[in-house]
């Protein structure tokens, strides 16, 4: 075996990350067996945002995450009053930009790389919250959403 | 599968390929790359001859009111696409000016379809063809001009 990887995998935080990784699969079953560690670290970030915002915070929510992807808004910029009106009442079907450009599907389920990646997933919830709803959305909101993608 | 190769496919998924990815995504990006994929990320990523200067500027400029959507962009990445659309516009030097037929001096047109020559040479098409489900909108350029768009579904 090569004395490089051997000395890499001797360093503490790459065998948490595998070990962890494979025994939180295991825990966790196949229901959610699509999370990776970054989506989980994802999670993390806005589950710390959301104690933060409200004291009362108990976790996150998919039911209330699918609640959100499916209200109407009249806050908005307008011509998207709801995520739906572009990634579809069914986010495990393609969705469409209103200029007409087809967006891959949120279900990671569909797309495994959705919310890997806090820059991204910010950039888009940032925009898109402004769009549809006219002010950012809290950290709960934006766990709520992830983790009914999550389940789907 | 021996432990060297558990071993070797373990630091390639967990170390190598997230490192290649970040590469991919820093500011090693073209600015021509940077533009396909932002711009690419919601609609065709119009040429840049297709108009002036000043156009792209104001567009730049307005992207938290782009449409009716808000797309903003971290101020490195928009400078970087603006240098790019403003060194390749219908007015710039060696560029092809086709686009720049007929526009007065003091219009600044934010969508394509307000150039006289867009609506010169799409002036006689019915809204129905455009209404079609299939084409959806003008944006949509290749519904129509096929290969004009090759930047693939969003993944946004």
């Amino acid at each position: 075996m090569n004395q490089g990887y051997q000395s890499l995998l001797r360093r503490s935080p790459l065998r948490r990350l595998l070990f962890g990784g494979i025994g939180l699969l295991a825990s966790a079953g196949i229901a959610v067996a699509a999370i990776g560690a970054a989506q989980q670290a994802v999670l993390d970030q806005y589950a710390k945002q959301a104690k933060t915002e409200d004291a009362g915070f108990a976790g996150f929510s998919a039911e209330r995450g699918k609640a959100f992807f499916l209200a109407q808004w009249t806050t908005g910029h307008g011509d998207t009053p709801s995520c739906s009106t572009c990634h579809t009442t069914d986010p495990r079907q393609m969705g469409r930009t209103r200029a007409g450009k087809e967006i891959n599907p949120m279900a990671l389920s569909r797309t495994p790389d959705r919310f890997t990646d806090i820059s991204k997933t910010e950039k888009w919830f940032g925009r898109n919250c402004d769009t549809v709803i006219g002010r950012a959305c809290t950290a709960r909101e934006k766990g709520d959403f992830i983790t009914f993608m999550v389940g789907l | 599968m021996n432990l060297r190769r558990l071993t070797n496919s373990v630091v390639t998924t967990v170390v190598l390929l997230p490192m290649a990815a970040a590469f991919a995504r820093g500011d090693s990006i073209s600015p021509e790359d940077a533009t396909i994929r932002e711009c690419g990320a919601c609609h065709m990523p119009y040429p840049p001859q297709v108009l002036p200067a000043r156009s792209w500027q104001a567009l730049i400029k307005g992207l938290a009111h782009h449409f009716n959507e808000n797309a903003s962009l971290d101020a490195a990445t928009s400078e970087k696409i603006l240098g790019y659309l403003v060194a390749h516009a219908a007015d710039a030097p060696g560029e092809n000016h086709m686009f720049m037929g007929g526009l007065p001096g003091d219009a600044t047109p934010l969508r394509i379809t307000d150039t006289p020559v867009w609506r010169r040479i799409h002036g006689a098409i019915p809204e129905s063809v455009f209404a079609n489900p299939k084409i959806m909108t003008k944006a949509n350029c290749g519904a129509c001009h096929e290969g004009a768009d090759q930047s693939g579904a969003a993944n946004n």
